[in-house]
């Protein structure tokens, strides 16, 4: 691959005016289910019953089935794939839910450090506060992020990269209740070929 | 059946700080790596390509930040029972668990405090692999009922 000419400013001076902005809200396709709970718990094996089991669930304190607080994360991945008018309707409702707000936009950061070279990414670490439980009846999930910092160019064990930490904020599509928060520092790399 | 009866969840009261956190072994297999993408719809292809995975600097396929979350989750609610709800994690990669490690957690109660009206728990989990001590540590924060 040929080499990018190197850009004018520094990837931190480019990346300032977009840090500490919300960007729009997202909201995901598809709702909470019973099903998505279970293929998630599949993955660390967790049989944990108030995720499980109707009837336990019901007679615990959260009078429902409810998903791993922790599948946050997971239950807002973007699907793999979605027919054309699907994506257009849940773009729209997105929209809808941005109609109010027009100071959001869409953090190009990310685009920023393709274009400087940095193009694998890592999650470095991460925080999230769970701060209310959900699960089926809430719908749709809907989240929004910051980018809060960029660091200086670092070399770690994979090669040279940058930090960059964002903020996010979970909320049910039913009650818009605050579900979660997530900090995440992500590491941007160049690979050192060997 | 009902399992009603078959899980409770810890007294907080009778927890100390100190107290050990019932360890996890989780090896890593193909199958593993497999069930982690389809359950956590993670497809970076550097969890399942093992090329991808080691043209960039990586050991071999690894399982993913998700499969973290749900690990230490599990490990928690297995530990403190059902109703223990998990308020806060936070943890650091510091090496890879990859295919054909086998991890295993140990963790213990680092606090036991009451804030906001809620009985909380601090625990740290450690994953270890046969290569890396704490590939991964983990902070957690758990109310009790």
């Amino acid at each position: 691959m040929a080499e990018a000419e190197a850009p004018a400013v520094s990837f931190q001076e480019a990346v300032r005016p977009h840090l500490n902005h919300w960007g729009p809200y997202r909201i995901t396709r598809d709702e909470v289910t019973e099903t998505a709970i279970r293929r998630y718990c599949e993955v660390a094996e967790d049989g944990n019953p108030v995720y499980w089991d109707a009837e336990f669930a019901k007679s615990s304190r959260f009078g429902r089935i409810i998903a791993p607080p922790q599948s946050l994360f997971s239950m807002t991945f973007a699907p793999w794939w979605t027919p054309d008018y699907l994506q257009r309707k849940t773009a729209q409702d997105a929209a809808a839910l941005n109609a109010a707000d027009s100071t959001a936009e869409q953090s190009p950061i990310h685009a920023l450090s393709d274009q400087y070279g940095y193009t694998v990414n890592t999650v470095a670490g991460q925080e999230v506060e769970y701060l209310a439980p959900f699960g089926p009846g809430d719908g749709r999930l809907k989240m929004r992020s910051m980018t809060t910092n960029v660091s200086e160019e670092k070399t770690v064990r994979v090669g040279k990269g940058v930090f960059i930490t964002s903020v996010t904020e979970y909320r049910t599509e039913v009650g818009d209740r605050l579900i979660g928060r997530s900090t995440m520092v992500l590491l941007k790399y160049h690979a050192v070929k060997e | 059946m009902s399992t009603a009866t078959r899980f409770t969840t810890r007294n907080w009261d009778e927890v100390k700080e100190g107290d050990e956190v019932t360890s996890v072994t989780f090896p890593i297999s193909l199958r593993t790596l497999m069930v982690d993408v389809a359950g956590t719809r993670d497809l970076y292809p550097i969890h399942h390509d093992r090329e991808f995975a080691k043209s960039n600097g990586a050991r071999d396929i690894f399982v993913n930040t998700m499969f973290y979350e749900g690990l230490f989750g599990r490990i928690a609610t297995d530990w403190a029972g059902p109703e223990a709800f998990l308020r806060k994690l936070r943890f650091a990669m510091k090496g890879p668990n990859c295919l054909g490690d086998t991890m295993v957690s140990r963790g213990w109660v680092t606090k036991k405090y009451e804030q906001d009206g809620q009985k909380l728990l601090d625990l740290e989990i450690h994953l270890d692999n046969q290569i890396e001590k704490d590939a991964t540590v983990a902070n957690l924060t758990l109310e009790l009922p």
